[in-house]
């Protein structure tokens, strides 16, 4: 039990009142930007780490943890409120979320995300704190052909998320696996499907599409709708009822402990779990109908995911010192600069130190679940606001938002474009969620099953040869199974829907 | 537009989607390191050859269950959403001529009349509140690198 | 009388823009300014064709403190990635202005390697002036763990006699893993392209591979080996260059163990062309005196990276060296496009 004596001298240094100011305040600034579409935990840290440079170390990084729990969290507040998924992984979110918001139930919708993700991050921390050594092995022995069937195992969400028309999903996923690909070939490094463009050569950012096709063509929906306010009556109390409690319970511990898994691996983006855990908690429901129209499982599991995803990068990060997300590579970044070296070394070396850090960060997931309790009544503001007003500034700042994401025009423009192409297709009920999952899926797929083929001199056999990715590809072949079967269970029940959208 | 009329010309897209990929590959394949099972166009080509056949579908096999058609709005609500995004893909164009502050104003203003029908003295004053604010949070506090305008006003 | 106040504010509001407007350009400098003109006057962008994070974006960034403190104006890091540094540098150094006010933190990769690895190179090395190099991080060889492979001896024995099992991982057919490979391969004579590369998206991608023994030689360098070394993950064998690196004080050069290479990725300022000379002699110097200081040294020290000055002309005559040998070195294996 030495670590649990470590962690409580962390949690002596990290309760000072100082220390515990710094949190709160890492947090509160962190979900202000978080909110701000386009700026996920990735900018909110690069953009923030100068201003936390004055501070002494202790307080700059409990301060920068507070920033990234609290701009993941800020994140889901506005998918959730306004359909508007400020990063990739909050897109699951919006799918149940702003159902609930739009039935007067958004204050449950964020109470929960809240709760789960306050469960995964400690569930997170917790396993960082005794078991960090022992996860991160594992996580190596992940190579390319596990990526590989990882992915395809993943690719099986189009098929329950696709909507009602599976030959519409199919269309919507291979036209968004060729945007995937446009840029720099992954062998020859020359530009492919750019056509001459040199400003295509660095391909399009995921987030314009997600920005354009979801915030931008929700706002002109709206403005159609001749939507007086998002919603006229009160978004409801924050705290989840007993029901709601009880139904999300399990969705929460599965999202977790799936995100976990997932997080441990280096190169597995919180985009890619979300989306996993929504289909995952999908399958397992007994009322797959209700998903898309406003079942707090739905934002229970994708929500608790990206946490503990988030949260288990932390396990690889310090014990190997390979950040497994841009957000850590930044925050690596950050406690370079204080001295740390991230490295099995670490705990050796800076010991109070980093018990400190690790004793922050149960800090900052507290303070992220005290302060959303008071922001819930300006949420509820939020969404009172005219439209008239509330309409111009979200197109202002999305695009503000795209813009920041690579300080790039092009961004911009492809997030107007895919507005209007997604105000187009929600009119014909064409899923717009297959072509994002394949866009995340589609470079790491085509990248690995190149790597895989390389390094076993191209034998075909590799991914049945290694026991995980065997494993990984009769997962696979069971999901497809299981997904198929859902969709005949779930036609008979739903005539018609488009459930990924609204 | 009835959705039947509208899955064809969505498959016509597809078509033409999927043929310029394999065009692409064709025009790639040259590049394929012969030792390689997989080549940069690979993915590419099969991903066309998919998009044609979808599309080939789309429009001469498919039809949807039901024959329902999508509404499209009219008269003032159409004039609405169509000057929305003229202007903003007008505020893209401007952004790089103008600057971030002066373009920012001038759409902000544009949106609060089109999309509030506020008048343009209330449209004035709640796009320069805008603007105050977010020079604030993009310029000052964020310090977001804009495009360097061709004309500076302010 | 409400609306009439807000008339009144909304008209001196107004009045005070066009002000301010007008009186804008007065305070411009006039573009036939004299080279004496005080530089830097405003904001400098410094431009990182990268994500935050990595070696150039750390550097950049304790280079962009030092220069605005120094200065006494902000120095800003922007960061354009994508399509291999070609957006960051088209940004940089084709669209920004030579006026001293758009920098380049530039790397061996972003200009010498670009330029030896393609015939007709987006950007080339007469886009920009070479200002000084500053930073360095040696290339140097490692192995997972638990690999049979004990010494750098031992691992070059078996290369020498299975060519075509080897495995190493590289961001591109022409980045600096490929150079490292390609010149042990040329200094122990067997052939380069019998080994088999396999393309990674990023340096920790690639020394991660090599800890879970997915491929089996790395070419990485000390700051990307370090962490995995020191946790007892890989075994680090030999360093590329010609000193044996601080970080692994107990590692022997190649040089020391026969292998006649020296492969080093570095990194340095550059400015657009035509930026005037004044402006480059100011930068020189800067980097100059940023190189002794001690609290950019300690800062170096902390992001594992060696402080390596060397002025515009040295610097200039080591890349033109450089370009020579490797665009041979790239052809001789065929991988030059």
């Amino acid at each position: 039990m030495e670590a649990l004596q470590m962690l409580l001298n962390g949690f002596s240094l990290a309760l000072e009142p100082t220390n515990i100011l710094m949190a709160a305040l890492g947090a509160f600034i962190g979900t202000m930007v978080g909110v701000l579409p386009g700026l996920g935990p990735a900018s909110a840290i690069a953009i923030l780490l100068p201003l936390t440079a004055v501070l002494p170390p202790t307080q700059a990084i409990i301060m920068l943890a507070g920033i990234y729990y609290g701009a993941m969290y800020g994140g889901s507040s506005t998918a959730i409120l306004l359909n508007i998924p400020g990063e990739v992984a909050s897109v699951p979110t919006c799918l149940d979320g702003y159902p609930m918001a739009q039935q007067g139930r958004g204050g449950p919708a964020l109470g929960i995300a809240a709760i789960g993700s306050f469960f995964a991050g400690i569930l997170g921390i917790v396993a960082l704190t005794f078991f960090a050594p022992l996860f991160a092995d594992q996580a190596l022995k992940f190579g390319p052909p596990e990526y590989f069937a990882l992915m395809l195992l993943a690719l099986t969400v189009v098929i329950s998320l696709g909507g009602a028309s599976i030959s519409k999903a199919l269309a919507m996923s291979f036209f968004g696996y060729l945007l995937s690909l446009i840029g720099m070939g992954t062998i020859t490094n020359m530009p492919r499907l750019t056509f001459g463009s040199t400003t295509l050569w660095g391909g399009l950012d995921v987030i314009s599409i997600v920005i354009g096709l979801f915030a931008i063509s929700e706002v002109l929906n709206g403005i159609e709708e001749k939507k007086v306010a998002i919603s006229m009556g009160n978004i409801g109390s924050v705290f989840p009822s007993l029901k709601d409690l009880r139904q999300s319970a399990m969705a929460i511990l599965r999202g977790s402990g799936l995100g976990f898994i997932m997080g441990l691996l280096p190169g597995c983006s919180p985009a890619v779990t979300t989306f996993l855990a929504y289909d995952l908690e999908k399958k397992c429901s007994k009322t797959p109908e209700r998903f898309g129209k406003g079942a707090i499982e739905g934002v229970a599991a994708p929500e608790s995911a990206n946490n503990a995803t988030s949260s288990a990068g932390f396990i690889p990060l310090f014990a190997l010192g390979i950040p497994a997300s841009p957000p850590l590579a930044v925050l690596l970044g950050g406690l370079m600069i204080y001295g740390l070296t991230p490295g099995p070394m670490l705990f050796e070396q800076n010991g109070n130190f980093v018990w400190a850090v690790i004793a922050s960060m149960f800090i900052g997931n507290v303070m992220c679940l005290v302060l959303n309790l008071p922001l819930v009544g300006l949420w509820a503001k939020l969404t009172q606001i005219p439209y008239g007003i509330l309409a111009p500034i979200i197109l202002l700042i999305s695009i503000v938002g795209t813009y920041t994401i690579r300080n790039n025009m092009l961004d911009v423009l492809v997030a107007l474009l895919f507005g209007v192409l997604g105000y187009f297709l929600n009119k014909y009920k064409w899923p717009v969620v297959p072509l994002i999952i394949c866009y995340i899926l589609g470079p790491v797929l085509e990248r690995s099953l190149i790597q895989s083929f390389d390094m076993a001199f191209k034998n075909p056999f590799i991914f049945v040869q290694r026991p995980i990715s065997l494993a990984l590809i009769i997962m696979t072949v069971v999901f497809v199974i299981i997904s198929v079967k859902l969709r005949r269970r779930t036609r008979d029940s739903i005539v018609n829907s488009g459930y990924a959208q609204e | 537009m009835k959705t039947l009329l509208a899955d064809r010309i969505a498959g016509s897209f597809l078509m033409i989607i999927g043929g310029l990929a394999v065009f692409e590959a064709i025009r790639l394949y040259p590049m394929h390191d012969k030792g390689s099972i997989i080549g940069d166009e690979t993915f590419i080509g099969f991903l066309g050859l998919a998009l044609i056949i979808l599309g080939l579908l789309f429009v001469f096999m498919l039809k949807p269950k039901e024959e329902e058609k999508a509404e499209f709005p009219s008269g003032e609500l159409r004039k609405k959403i169509l000057s929305v995004m003229g202007l903003l893909f007008t505020y893209w164009a401007l952004l790089q001529v103008i600057g971030y502050p002066a373009s920012t104003f001038l759409v902000g203003m544009g949106l609060f009349r089109t999309v509030g029908d506020y008048g343009w003295l209330r449209s004035f004053v709640y796009a320069l509140i805008l603007i105050v604010i977010f020079y604030g949070i993009f310029v000052l506090w964020l310090k977001t690198p804009f495009p360097q305008p061709r004309i500076n006003i302010f | 009388m409400k609306k009439s106040i807000v008339c009144l504010i909304s008209v001196l509001i107004l009045a005070l823009t066009v002000v301010g407007c007008s009186s804008q350009p007065a305070q411009k400098p006039t573009e036939t300014a004299k080279q004496e003109d005080p530089y830097p006057t405003r904001q400098i962008e410094l431009v990182v064709p990268a994500g935050p994070g990595g070696l150039t974006d750390l550097t950049a960034r304790a280079v962009a403190d030092y220069a605005s403190k120094k200065w006494n104006q902000p120095v800003l890091v922007v960061n354009k990635p994508g399509a291999g540094n070609v957006t960051g540098l088209q940004y940089g150094l084709l669209q920004g202005k030579p006026d001293g006010y758009t920098v380049m933190a530039d790397n061996i990769a972003s200009s010498v390697l670009m330029v030896a690895g393609m015939t007709n190179p987006p950007i080339k090395l007469e886009d920009r002036i070479f200002v000084s190099k500053f930073v360095e991080n040696p290339m140097c060889f490692s192995v997972a763990a638990d690999s049979p492979y004990k010494d750098m001896k031992e691992l070059v024995e078996w290369i020498k006699q299975n060519p075509e099992k080897l495995t190493h991982t590289s961001l591109s057919k022409t980045s600096m893993n490929a150079l490292t490979a390609a010149e042990l391969c040329n200094a122990i004579g067997v052939d380069y392209t019998k080994t088999q590369p396999i393309l990674v998206k990023s340096g920790s991608e690639g020394i991660t591979m090599i800890a879970g023994g997915h491929a089996i030689l790395g070419d990485q360098s000390v700051q990307e080996t370090y962490p995995l070394a020191t946790g007892g993950k890989l075994r680090v064998l030999a360093v590329a260059s010609k000193e044996r690196s601080p970080l692994f004080p107990d590692v022997p050069t190649c040089q020391e163990l026969g292998i006649d290479i020296d492969v080093t990725w570095y990194g340095g300022i550059s400015l657009p062309k035509n930026t005037p000379d004044s402006i480059v002699k100011k930068w020189d110097a800067i980097i100059a005196e940023m190189s002794k200081d001690p609290e950019f040294i300690a800062k170096m020290k902390e992001i594992h990276a060696n402080i390596s000055y060397l002025n515009t002309t040295d610097y200039n005559n080591s890349i033109n060296e450089q370009v020579e040998h490797y665009t041979k070195l790239f052809e001789s294996i065929g991988v030059r496009q």
